[in-house]
């Protein structure tokens, strides 16, 4: 695309940024996540096939060492599902990712790189198109942070 | 090949611990083969290393399917299973039951979800969905190659439960869960059983009497030969888990011993006198006293901080049952489930400093339990309603709700929910012992949810009961009559309004009871901001705590009726007794592990353990309790040395898992 369309680029470009991204890996608790998901595949919702769904036991089990790993393995991008808050199956493990995910963005940032890295969200088990809503603005997010700082693997 | 053989050839090959793994894409019909390249899928998982077998099917979960994965272990000696197909929670077990039944560990599968995460979900990019359940199956193959055997145990429990708190919940739960066999010690803070309920007049809505209600409870309880009953008692230490708890209380002596008659000699001696704590400072007790006629267990109790030791209570009693000599004594239990029904405690309004509630010159502004007490039966006014200040019966009476509760200032944002309903239910019984008299309730907004309740409203505001929309800024007192005004604007007609008060009843919120920060410590239970006792899920799990095997019934959990209380503390007494009348929990050692070589006993991981399955001894050793821990896993990212790793859900193996979903080999860093 050349400088000239900038005008309308808009939704083209948006477009173009979001097929670039390919491996969005989204740790989804045992539970609420879990739950989620299966209800929004059920539902037959669609959702972008970038998508990579890795079964924890509990948000507050992934760590930087899980984040890290999928970040240089090649990964895009990686979200974090919970249950909502107040209602963590394991009592508080969301609430602790919270702050992991907090410092991990506080990490990113200061490193120079997007805190789009990672981010965190929550899910009910009974509403698909919660997690549904979880991955569309996971790419919306990632997309307009590679808009705005070239892509995020130049960064890696 | 005989299936005593078979186990044989299995175990032989774990002990190579050279993995052989076997996949299977399932068709699903339509549903996965419509979208996914099934048979690409399945040829690209032959050429990943260990895998000895990888096949499409149409049904996986059908018996020829069910067979196909049983003999490939049979015959090609496969020690772990790969299926894509389903969730885990459609068809996992089904897999994993089928591989136990030839003789593999259950957890030795790994089940891929190729239908609900691919498939299903991406039906408009059948190319994407092909190379995400390639990705897919690949990571189930790295994960499969890791899994180690997760065996299940059976540990016994001690059968028999501890009931901390005899009001309405603790006794339902202790009557409970011995009329199912299970013996029971209950252990209460007061000198006397049946809580809060016995304080009330009428219960609503139906205005039944709550005395009467409790009472074959009560008794039943003091008298079953299951419940050891123990009053003036508090826990001091709690240790164990799930199944089996050692828990240590204390007993503060009575003073007057069991065989006392409760002939009220020694009362009626006694030369001191101090306002009673059961009947809410409405009349005058003794230093030896009973707390009210009725009272369980009947043995009077002597107050020791009161007493002046005069022994005129020694030297009048018939039967030599008071004796100042009694000690405090330390008991301990071993017990296999805790149940806690420490109940609540009436919110103190004096916090709040514009309704002057306990100042001089308001002695007319009293609680909603204070005003139970007064219509009481056995109340020192004869059921009477008379104003604390000067003995006349009151003609203009206000409430005023919400106060404690709906109320950022005095941090209790939470609805207390029964306020209301009592508040209706006492208006009424005023507004028909004294007709002529006027009530107002001032309010934010009328709750009276659930069966009955809005008929109780109408009925009350169709006696008479005026319903003002407003919360009271002020109770104002006449520094010369003495007179009491409150001062609220009625928000519906927007007209600022001063109601004349000879009696202002507040309706105060239920709190929770005080030493419930210690209890929930020694318990090791977590306690949600409003500072009740936090249950473990609000919805699926309403009556454990965050602790297996401590079950919270009643108020203490937040705030509750008795009709709810009474229902919540039957569920926990059912969740108690179960594993306690079976005689076994039976749970999956899927525990982290510690690498001692790694611990540097930083304590970490048992910080964030919420339910306490962490334990340490003297020399600073760590060690995982293997009842008690539920298998979240939070304990990891907690490591800063990577030393603790739940089993099949390690680092490691999670890293083997991201490591093709991310898209492939790992890129040079450093």
């Amino acid at each position: 695309m050349t400088s000239s369309e900038v005008g309308d680029f808009c939704d083209p470009m948006d477009a173009e940024i979001k097929a670039k991204i390919k491996n969005l890996v989204v740790f989804m608790c045992n539970e609420c996540g879990q739950g989620a998901a299966n209800t929004a595949g059920v539902a037959r919702m669609g959702y972008d096939a970038a998508i990579r769904i890795v079964r924890v036991q509990c948000s507050g089990q992934v760590g930087p060492i899980q984040i890290m790993d999928a970040l240089n393995n090649g990964a895009d991008a990686v979200g974090v599902v919970g249950c909502c808050l107040g209602a963590c199956h394991f009592f508080n493990g969301n609430i602790l990712s919270m702050h992991r995910i907090k410092l991990m963005k506080k990490l990113f940032k200061e490193l120079g790189y997007s805190d789009q890295f990672v981010n965190q969200w929550t899910a009910r088990a009974a509403e698909g198109e919660t997690s549904v809503g979880d991955f569309e603005d996971m790419v919306d997010r990632l997309a307009v942070a590679i808009k705005n700082k070239g892509t995020i693997k130049d960064g890696c | 090949m005989t299936k005593a053989n078979n186990e044989a050839n299995v175990s032989e090959l774990e002990t190579e611990e050279e993995p052989r793994i076997a996949v299977f894409v399932c068709h699903c019909g339509h549903n996965i083969a419509g979208t996914v390249d099934v048979e690409k899928v399945a040829e690209s998982a032959k050429d990943l290393p260990n895998v000895v077998k990888a096949e499409h099917y149409m049904f996986m979960c059908s018996k020829t399917g069910v067979k196909m994965l049983q003999d490939s272990i049979k015959e090609l000696g496969v020690n772990r299973t790969v299926v894509a197909s389903c969730s885990k929670l459609q068809h996992g077990r089904t897999f994993a039951k089928a591989i136990e039944e030839v003789g593999l560990n259950k957890h030795k599968h790994q089940q891929v979800n190729v239908r609900e995460f691919c498939s299903w979900v991406h039906k408009n990019d059948k190319e994407g969905a092909t190379q995400k359940a390639i990705q897919l199956v690949e990571a189930g193959v790295n994960r499969a190659r890791k899994l180690e055997d997760v065996e299940t145990r059976k540990i016994p429990t001690t059968k028999a439960a501890l009931v901390i708190g005899a009001g309405v919940a603790g006794l339902r739960a202790a009557n409970d869960l011995a009329e199912l066999g299970v013996p029971v010690t209950l252990i209460e803070k007061n000198s006397t059983i049946g809580g809060h309920m016995t304080q009330l007049n009428k219960t609503f809505p139906t205005l039944e009497c709550p005395q009467c209600s409790i009472s074959p409870l009560t008794n039943g309880v003091a008298n079953h030969p299951l419940i050891d009953l123990y009053t003036l008692a508090q826990v001091k230490n709690v240790e164990g888990s799930m199944g089996n708890f050692t828990v240590e209380f204390e007993i503060k002596p009575r003073y007057v011993h069991d065989n006392c008659t409760s002939c009220g000699e020694c009362s009626s001696v006694c030369p001191i006198e101090v306002p009673s704590e059961w009947d809410k400072g409405m009349s005058m007790r003794k230093a030896i006293y009973k707390a009210y006629p009725q009272a369980i267990p009947s043995t009077f109790v002597r107050d020791k901080q009161t007493c002046i030791g005069c022994n005129s209570c020694i030297n009048v009693c018939p039967v030599q049952a008071v004796d100042f000599s009694m000690k405090t004594e330390k008991k301990t239990v071993n017990v296999g489930s805790i149940v806690v029904a420490a109940g609540f405690n009436e919110y103190d309004p004096s916090e709040i400093e514009p309704y002057h509630y306990g100042q001089d010159g308001y002695d007319d502004v009293i609680t909603q339990l204070q005003l139970e007490r007064m219509l009481s039966p056995t109340s020192i006014t004869n059921s009477e309603v008379l104003r604390p200040s000067d003995g006349r019966i009151p003609k203009n009476i206000v409430m005023i709700q919400c106060v404690g509760s709906r109320n950022d200032q005095v941090g209790n944002a939470y609805c207390t929910g029964v306020c209301c309903k009592f508040a209706i239910k006492n208006a009424r019984i005023l507004k028909e012992n004294y007709p002529n008299s006027n009530v107002t309730i001032c309010y934010i907004d009328v709750r009276t949810p659930g069966l009955n309740f809005e008929e109780l409203y109408k009925s009350a505001q169709e006696i008479g009961v005026r319903f003002i929309r407003g919360r009271p800024s002020e109770i104002l007192r006449n520094p010369l009559t003495g007179e009491l005004r409150v001062i609220v604007e009625d928000t519906l007609s927007m007209t600022p309004l001063q109601l004349k008060g000879d009696l202002v009843v507040l309706s105060a919120a239920m709190v929770p009871p005080e030493g419930i920060g210690p209890l929930g410590s020694r318990l090791h239970v977590l306690r949600s901001k409003e500072g009740f006792l936090k249950e473990f899920h609000i919805k699926m799990n309403p009556t454990l705590s965050s602790k297996g095997g401590i079950y919270l019934a009643g108020a203490i959990q937040g705030p509750k009726d008795i009709s709810e209380s009474v229902a919540h503390a039957g569920g926990a007494a059912a969740l108690a007794a179960a594993h306690l009348v079976k005689g076994y929990i039976e749970k999956e050692m899927l525990i982290p592990k510690i690498d001692y070589s790694l611990c540097i006993s930083c304590g970490l991981c048992k910080t964030v353990c919420a339910p306490a399955a962490i334990d340490v001894d003297q020399d600073r050793v760590y060690s995982v309790n293997e009842v008690a821990c539920k298998s979240c896993g939070m304990c990891m990212p907690a490591c800063p040395t990577g030393a603790i790793q739940l089993i099949n859900f390690s680092d490691d193996q999670l890293r083997d898992e991201i490591i093709p979903l991310s898209g492939g080999e790992a890129h040079c860093h450093d």
